[in-house]
């Protein structure tokens, strides 16, 4: 399909292998996803390894990047979880970078972008998913079931509602990976779309072009938005384990 | 002398300007991004909702040949489900 057509929105979404490979019947290939994964995780050490280098205490720009990040995802940890969140700042943290980067980089012309394919959102959300549960056990004990049987309602009302509260726990991981993946994927199929218009229409090619420009600015507050929705829901769910009562 | 006076003036009017500009530019800021993020939770929230009940009665009915009773069921369920992080997610929006 691609070969017919030189305007090929989803194009930019096809894995292609750049190493091929096979563990154990298993295929492990290194894979343009698995570059940009990388690309990410560079761009987020560059960040903090420059950034921190030279510890003034008037900062240069990349010391104030990093310290503005820092302060950022501290205060919406304490603010959403508390103080006893602070044990879970790495791998939040972390997270934040590390989508905050996939989606910025995939918004640079001719790159990948990681966060539109849903198997790797969704590996995300299902960790963060299994472990939210492990850690709402661990801390309540079997307490943590309370969360399906919110307290004031009537015994017999017990059956219509615990199968609700199990689906709503158990849609939190597809919502909070649909919605990235989605945002992700349709803001990038919209954007080479426009593109396409500009070849298409030639000299009136300036009307999709001046719209492309605004739409390209929609993404980039997109993509820093999803990295912090994704972030800050996981912030919630993780609320939710240690204090299951609010 | 007046000159002075006058630019004094205008100094002060240049930092009640500022500051005016700045209180309005805080507002937005902090404002602008909150809804639009909410907004996009409440559409997912309601659909992932669905499809997890509606998987839930289809493994059910295939492993107990029973279909279509389950998946109506638990689409229903899930429906409910969606309805109420909807709503739950409109109660949080409604405190701040």
């Amino acid at each position: 399909m691609a070969a017919d057509n030189p305007i090929d929105p989803i194009h930019q979404f096809e894995i292609s292998k750049i190493a091929d490979i096979q563990l154990g019947g298993i295929d492990i290939s290194f894979t343009n996803s698995s570059l940009f994964m990388v690309f990410a995780l560079a761009a987020t050490m560059a960040l903090f390894v420059i950034g921190l280098s030279k510890k003034s205490i008037i900062p240069n720009r990349m010391q104030m990047l990093s310290e503005l990040s820092y302060n950022f995802i501290a205060n919406m940890l304490r603010d959403q979880v508390g103080d006893q969140g602070r044990a879970y700042f790495p791998f939040i943290f972390s997270l934040f970078m590390f989508i905050f980067f996939c989606n910025f980089i995939g918004l640079i012309p001719y790159t990948f972008t990681v966060t539109s394919h849903l198997i790797v959102t969704f590996a995300f959300a299902g960790l963060i998913f299994i472990a939210v549960t492990i850690i709402g056990f661990v801390k309540n004990g079997l307490g943590y079931l309370r969360i399906f049987y919110p307290s004031g309602i009537p015994i017999f009302l017990a059956p219509l509602i615990v199968p609700i509260e199990i689906i709503s726990y158990l849609s939190k991981p597809i919502s909070l990976s649909v919605r990235l993946c989605a945002n992700m994927l349709a803001g990038h199929s919209i954007l080479k779309i426009f593109a396409g218009f500009i070849v298409m229409l030639g000299f009136l090619g300036f009307a999709p072009l001046v719209f492309l420009v605004v739409l390209y600015a929609l993404e980039t507050l997109i993509a820093a938005l999803q990295a912090y929705i994704f972030t800050i829901l996981t912030c919630i769910y993780l609320n939710d384990a240690l204090h299951p009562d609010h | 002398m007046p000159s002075i006076l006058k630019m004094n003036n205008d100094a002060n009017s240049l930092e009640n300007r500022i500051k005016k500009a700045k209180e309005g530019q805080s507002i937005k800021e902090a404002k602008a991004p909150k809804p639009f993020g909410k907004i996009m939770k409440v559409v997912v929230e309601i659909v992932a909702a669905m499809a997890v009940g509606l998987g839930i009665g289809l493994l059910i009915d295939n492993y107990f040949n029973t279909r279509p009773i389950f998946t109506l069921i638990f689409f229903l369920l899930g429906s409910a489900a969606g309805i109420l992080n909807v709503f739950r997610v409109a109660k949080s929006l409604q405190n701040n």
